[in-house]
């Protein structure tokens, strides 16, 4: 068991990470205008960033997810995409079957 | 009766938005309880160090033995994707009568599912609401957040722990799905495949800086290739 003075600190320390990334990015704005290349630019980065993010999630999983089957991210990413390009671009309709998908196929060990 | 912007934000988040984070911070909650957090601790990891990824690296880090200084690093690095984001949404509810520490503050509700979501509606509001049209998006995100982990922490006795496994899944389908839903050009398109490709290969090279790295060049290569491309 982890005592209680290290997660209190491990916390604190997650929290000043954490803001130091938020509050950096309002310094940097301050004079970044809306319809400028560089608000653009950062857009396309931060966009690659997410995406990368998901990708890794789906792919090389950490923490929790790591104990799930890869066949079963795969096919769960799969159904989301037919179901939300096919059944009328609903959002919630694709991803609860993908996550239904996905718990189902855990949950039978596939 | 025409609703406020900050009553808008919020309408716009119940749903979809919600049910997304609330069910990633549902599984956390449990999670918590299962690695030795009290109920106080669960709820301030939340309240204050508001991420969902981070949050998981920290947690994940506590139980393997890592230390304060590894976890600051880990976090801090998990979470600079808030940089960019940051320096791309504010300028969107700048507003010269919003006095400047009141970004500040309000910075800490920028994430993900928030970001995706302001993008996605934020042309629909006129530039003078948008702060608080923000304030009511990500502050009742936040607020679902903070609710849902306690929830999971409470519950997290009573439900089958591969079901809560499934529920940690709905959070990414969901930021893929809204991602998706938001490439409206061949440039976003070419950075979404460009990132896809390079994030899990960089991301095996190197699982520290991967992300950000793939981030970087596949946006900077979809941008800067379309504004080439658009010059000539």
């Amino acid at each position: 068991m982890i005592d209680n003075q290290t997660i209190i600190l491990a916390i604190i320390v997650s929290s000043i990470a954490t803001y130091l990334c938020r509050s950096m990015g309002v310094i940097f704005s301050s004079r970044l205008k809306i319809d400028s290349w560089i608000f653009d630019w950062i857009k396309c980065i931060s966009i690659g960033i997410i995406v990368a993010v998901i990708s890794k999630i789906i792919i090389f999983p950490e923490g929790i997810l790591e104990s799930t089957s890869q066949i079963s991210r795969f096919l769960a990413t799969i159904c989301l995409i037919i179901t939300y390009y096919f059944l009328g671009k609903n959002i919630l309709l694709s991803v609860s079957l993908g996550t239904a998908v996905f718990t189902i196929l855990n949950y039978y060990n596939i | 009766m025409t609703a406020t912007p900050i009553k808008q934000g919020i309408k716009y988040s119940f749903g979809t938005p919600a049910i997304g984070l609330g069910l990633s911070m549902f599984t956390f909650g449990a999670f918590l309880k299962s690695s030795g957090f009290t109920i106080w601790q669960s709820f301030s990891s939340t309240f204050f160090a508001f991420a969902l990824p981070g949050q998981f690296v920290m947690a994940d880090l506590l139980i393997a033995g890592g230390s304060i200084l590894n976890i600051f690093f880990a976090v801090l690095l998990t979470n600079a994707r808030l940089f960019p984001m940051t320096i791309n949404l504010i300028p969107i509810i700048q507003n010269n009568k919003i006095p400047k520490w009141k970004f500040f503050l309000i910075s800490h509700l920028i994430a993900v599912t928030a970001w995706i979501n302001m993008f996605a509606s934020y042309e629909n509001v006129k530039k003078n609401n948008r702060f608080e049209y923000f304030l009511g998006l990500g502050g009742s995100l936040w607020i679902t957040s903070i609710l849902f982990t306690v929830l999971g922490f409470i519950c997290s006795d009573f439900i089958n722990n591969k079901i809560l496994l499934g529920l940690v899944f709905f959070n990414p389908l969901y930021f893929l799905i809204m991602t998706l839903s938001n490439i409206l050009n061949r440039k976003l398109l070419a950075v979404f495949i460009l990132s896809a490709t390079l994030g899990p290969l960089l991301n095996y090279l190197s699982p520290s800086w991967g992300v950000l790295i793939a981030g970087f060049i596949s946006g900077s290569l979809g941008f800067f290739y379309f504004r080439i491309k658009n010059d000539r």
